[in-house]
């Protein structure tokens, strides 16, 4: 069947917002892109299942978030890939600020629980409702609720945001944070 | 070696001296379901501490988003797109607005010419 117009721009779409979250999830860019690949052959092969008028958005993040967890089940074993590839990919961002921001907020959120980090990501960043994240990861909202407390609060403890000076954040996060305080 | 601060002894000694006070913990039940690394009782981030960690989280990502879409992605979607219409047999109608001008009809394009004299429309 043919790929209506409209189905191929709402694919488009959501793109830049998959890969944000694929990245976020698995911390390396080369994977991410592959995860997104595959979402979208697998949406185009089951473009039938999908319903018009429904978001799309969400049906796509469905669709890589299972993907993102049975690969990450089989690879639970490997070493963990996440330096390298993703901040070389940063290096060709214009600001040092926001490198070191992704730096570090990565290698934090990288220490979150897989299901910490999804939720804290699909209600903090894609813009997604705690209905929509909850049917998303096909858990309850409450359970999505309290996954995104617990990734908020671990994350500033990482980040230091509740912190101390004396074993607190180097310069470049408080830099941030105080830039983030005034923004 | 870092460790994390302290966090407000009194407030675990404060629990356990009101023990005749029955309450739980974990006032929401599904927080009592979570099976994941123990959360560590700092309580409830303040509203700032909130707004600081969103406001990062939501740069880092629409870093990632503002890059749009890698032609990787275009053309894989065209592809797919470009066999969806191979297997149909009537397309064509309906898309490519741009692709219409190659197989335009010379005869048509001179038909516009009677748009040029609206002169003609106003005496009839």
């Amino acid at each position: 069947m043919a790929m209506r117009p409209s189905v191929r721009d709402a694919m488009l779409a959501a793109v830049p917002s998959l890969r944000a979250f694929a990245i976020s999830l698995c911390g390396n860019v080369d994977r991410a892109d592959d995860l997104v690949q595959e979402t979208l052959l697998r949406a185009m092969a089951n473009i039938n299942s999908f319903e018009p008028g429904t978001n799309m958005s969400a049906w796509l993040f469905t669709i890589l978030r299972n993907l993102f967890r049975s690969e990450y089940r089989k690879r639970r074993r490997e070493v963990e890939d996440t330096d390298g590839s993703y901040a070389e990919s940063l290096k060709s961002h214009p600001e040092q600020q926001s490198r070191v921001e992704f730096e570090e907020f990565r290698v934090a959120l990288a220490k979150l629980p897989p299901d910490q980090r999804e939720a804290l990501i699909l209600v903090g960043a894609s813009g997604f409702s705690y209905e929509e994240a909850a049917a998303i990861c096909d858990c309850a909202v409450g359970t999505i609720k309290s996954r995104v407390n617990r990734a908020r609060t671990r994350l500033s403890e990482l980040l230091s945001i509740n912190g101390a000076d004396d074993f607190g954040p180097d310069h470049a996060t408080r830099a941030i944070l105080s830039a983030g305080g005034r923004g | 070696m870092k460790e994390f601060k302290a966090v407000r002894p009194g407030w675990a000694a404060g629990k356990t001296a009101q023990s005749g006070l029955v309450q739980p913990t974990a006032p929401r039940p599904e927080a009592a379901m979570q099976t994941d690394a123990p959360v560590r009782k700092t309580g409830r981030l303040s509203r700032e501490d909130q707004r600081r960690l969103g406001d990062i989280l939501q740069r880092v990502y629409d870093d990632v988003v503002r890059q749009g879409v890698p032609d990787r992605f275009k053309n894989l979607l065209s592809q797919l797109d470009g066999r969806a219409h191979k297997a149909e047999t009537e397309v064509d109608s309906s898309r490519g607005h741009e692709q219409s001008s190659d197989e335009e009809d010379p005869e048509r394009v001179g038909g516009g010419r009677g748009l040029e004299s609206p002169s003609s429309k106003g005496s009839h």
